[in-house]
């Protein structure tokens, strides 16, 4: 007789709500709280280290929720830094966004410059210049912090927390984990959907035999889990997290060999655990089933990570508007060298695209049924964990003064 | 036109359309496509497959004659496009998927060789 999959659950579940209003949340006034008492006061995670890996690499992205645009730059010293992508003088843009190399950021405007590490470089035409001081007209910082291979930033005048704090239970566990991958893929899209809405279709695995029948029919289930339970799930004092069981009887298609015949195992096949040839740091695969398709990590407010054994992904949910958000996903994976890795890559990249597309082809249908105002508040299971907590916290930080 | 390798010239007629350098290209031909155009690009590139990679696998992927660059930009293509053809879609974009016109596509620091 087959044994079914149970779930463990770990950490605090005192005060979770199976039952969460979800009327008021997709309120502009509502919104205009979480953009305040969340992402101004929370640390957000920006960017991945990686993208800036040597010293004077650079890179700037739009924090649209908060109406800016930051320079993320590593420093000739090697220190990694994030100010307002704007110059001192009137407020233009200095680099259009994107990565780059760059020892100084010249502005279009009237010239002035500024090193890396947000100096003042120099004033043109100094002289018509009176009563200032240089020392004073760097570009404006942000309080910055580094977690394993991610950057975040905090807007707060002074950060309530720290970011150790903040990440709690997630803090440690990841060691190394997401360091040293070129990123191999990176989408982006522009959704009519509360960010709310549009980050939770992605954190559970309840709807994964729903709506993901066209592109992955059989990566998760089998006989031993066929209603595709996650065997782990955490919540943090913000966050959470799950464990993804892979289907032992997953047939791949016939590119899908090819592609992972000699290559590393990804998405949506994936090694055996006891083959995974990696250290993988207790965080990742916290219960080393065997069966380990991926970890789902969500990381407060408005990312999640996906990890698995030789590669990762980021996805971003920037609030634009109460309505609409902007979703960045970004994978991560060992350097390619031979046409066999190149193969895994893009085969992995493009099936797992296929599967994002079809989540994010569900929820601008959802966000239009909310606004009608007919339902007011939803069901959710003990697989939706996540969920409940997402918005346990939300509630929790839009209830502060 | 680029020609393959000897080896593969029977795959020639196929580059013009399919030996795409990079994903976006590669979503767009895709998206835009019919069923039978792909599945003649597919029936003609699974078999030889192996082959291909096996021939660039000799080869220094970062210094690759023009005419190996070329078929390793059809092998790519074609393991990037192969999804409707293997899971049975009616079209070759998804039903009910988020819209292909709508998807963008970001920087890397990944490039395949160029």
């Amino acid at each position: 007789m087959t044994v079914k999959t149970t779930t463990t659950f770990v950490g605090d579940l005192e005060g979770l709500q199976s039952r969460v209003n979800i009327l008021d949340r997709v309120q502009p006034e509502f919104y205009r709280q979480e953009v305040e008492k969340v992402f101004r006061r929370g640390w957000l995670l920006v960017a991945s280290v990686s993208d800036i890996p040597e010293p004077n690499t650079y890179l700037a992205r739009e924090i649209p929720t908060l109406n800016t645009c930051l320079i993320i730059a590593r420093g000739e010293d090697g220190e990694v830094r994030a100010f307002h992508n704007m110059c001192r003088h009137r407020a233009n843009q200095l680099v259009p966004e994107g990565q780059g190399t760059a020892k100084a950021f010249i502005c279009g405007f009237h010239g002035w410059s500024y090193h890396n590490d947000g100096r003042l470089a120099g004033i043109t035409d100094r002289t018509q210049f009176k009563d200032i001081d240089e020392s004073t007209l760097g570009l404006i910082p942000v309080h910055t912090e580094i977690w394993e291979d991610f950057v975040f930033v905090n807007f707060d005048k002074e950060p309530r927390q720290t970011l150790e704090a903040w990440l709690g239970a997630m803090y440690d566990g990841y060691r190394g984990y997401f360091s040293n991958k070129p990123k191999i893929a990176s989408h982006r899209i522009t959704v009519n959907c509360n960010w709310n809405i549009a980050l939770t279709s992605f954190t559970e695995g309840y709807h994964a035999m729903y709506v993901h029948k066209a592109t992955v029919p059989d990566y998760q289930g089998g006989s031993s889990n066929p209603d595709r339970h996650r065997p782990y799930i955490e919540v943090t004092n913000y966050h959470g997290r799950y464990s993804v069981e892979g289907n032992p009887n997953h047939k791949p298609t016939e590119v899908e060999a090819i592609a992972y015949q000699n290559g590393r195992k990804m998405y949506p096949t994936f090694p055996p655990n006891a083959t995974v040839d990696l250290d993988l740091p207790p965080g990742v695969n916290p219960l080393r089933i065997e069966n380990w398709l991926q970890d789902i990590i969500e990381i407060f407010p408005h990312t999640f990570l996906i990890a698995s054994a030789h590669w990762h992904t980021v996805v971003w949910f920037w609030p634009l508007d109460v309505d609409r958000t902007l979703i960045y996903g970004e994978s991560f994976a060992y350097e390619a060298k031979t046409v066999d890795d190149h193969m895994a890559h893009t085969y992995f990249r493009t099936r797992l695209r296929e599967v994002f597309r079809e989540d994010v082809g569900i929820i601008e249908s959802i966000n239009r049924q909310l606004k009608s105002g007919v339902m007011e508040d939803m069901y959710l299971s003990q697989q939706e964990l996540l969920l409940q907590k997402h918005y346990g916290a939300v509630d929790e930080l839009v209830d502060q003064a | 036109m680029t020609a393959l390798p000897l080896e593969f010239i029977e795959l020639q007629p196929f580059v013009a359309e399919w030996a795409l350098n990079n994903e976006r290209d590669r979503f767009f031909k895709l998206t835009q496509t019919s069923i039978p155009t792909l599945r003649e690009f597919y029936d003609a590139m699974v078999p030889r497959a192996e082959a291909i990679a096996d021939y660039l696998n000799a080869r220094d992927l970062n210094n690759l004659s023009e005419d190996a660059r070329t078929l390793f930009h059809l092998l790519i293509t074609f393991v990037e496009t192969a999804h409707p053809i293997e899971l049975k879609w009616k079209t070759t974009d998804i039903e009910d998927a988020f819209p292909a016109e709508r998807f963008g596509f970001g920087e890397t620091s990944c490039r395949s060789p160029i």
